[in-house]
């Protein structure tokens, strides 16, 4: 019960760096060059098929929950907060390579290279 | 709880309980963003002398008024009080102030304190919303006790 205490507030408060991190994105790029805009629109929609990738696996394990009985639980549970932990560091990294995009002005191309990772 | 019978209905409301325990670990974080921008602004902008002193007082006591609100909040939420949820929900109103504030009427707004503040009012709002609900729920059951 001490990790799933843990791991709601630190998945929390990931996401929310990343949504802070990305309006900043936004807000600061909309007025700038069409190009750019366009890319961070391909990195919005990929952002929301992500989103229902992950839609999809939680279904599949609620699925699996019904299905399976038992001490089966435990590994599915153990299963979902793994990928749980991964989703939060993957946001958190995602978080700090958008700051650098923010901060330090890095090239959209290298973005490809992360939003790649992201698959 | 309200008996009815043998049964007892819980009235406590889940999204509230919630809310409020998201608010506390998202107002932590709020907190620190804020200060850490205070010393930010301190170092580069040129601010006339009595106003960053005021509003950083005004940072603590938010955060004073904003640990007492999500106290008595949760608390009344899970123990069905009337009186602690109204507390909870008059302290809204400072806190709102103070919230509206910081985005719009301090020396210097910068663009992630807009989104920070936002995020924040957006939970207030909710928490508003649910908390009078809870509380006329709660008043309710009290008068068919």
């Amino acid at each position: 019960m001490a990790t799933v205490n843990g791991i709601v507030p630190a998945r929390f408060l990931t996401l929310i760096a990343h949504l802070i991190i990305t309006i900043n994105l936004y807000w600061t790029r909309v007025g700038s060059n069409s190009e750019h805009l366009t890319n961070l629109l391909c990195y919005f929609f990929i952002k929301l098929a992500a989103l229902y990738n992950i839609r999809t696996i939680r279904k599949s394990n609620v699925l699996g929950k019904s299905k399976l009985a038992g001490h089966f639980n435990t590994i599915l549970l153990e299963l979902s907060l793994t990928l749980c932990a991964v989703a939060t560091a993957a946001h958190a990294s995602a978080a700090v390579s958008l700051s650098y995009f923010v901060f330090e002005q890095w090239e959209c191309d290298l973005y490809w290279w992360v939003f790649g990772f992201c698959r | 709880m309200a008996a009815r019978g043998r049964q007892t209905i819980i009235l406590s409301s889940l999204p509230l309980q919630v809310l409020y325990y998201l608010n506390g670990w998202y107002f932590g974080f709020f907190w620190i963003a804020e200060a850490l921008m205070f010393v930010y602004k301190g170092q580069v902008l040129p601010f006339p002398s009595t106003n960053l002193a005021s509003e950083i007082v005004l940072l603590f006591l938010l955060g004073i008024i904003e640990v007492i609100r999500l106290f008595f909040g949760s608390k009344g939420n899970l123990t069905e009080r009337i009186i602690s949820m109204v507390v909870s929900i008059l302290l809204c109103l400072p806190v709102l102030f103070t919230v509206l504030f910081f985005l719009l009427w301090q020396t210097y707004v910068l663009r992630a304190e807009v989104i920070l503040c936002a995020i924040l009012l957006v939970f207030l709002g909710l928490e508003l919303v649910l908390g009078v609900a809870a509380m006329v729920s709660f008043a309710r059951a009290e008068t068919f006790r």
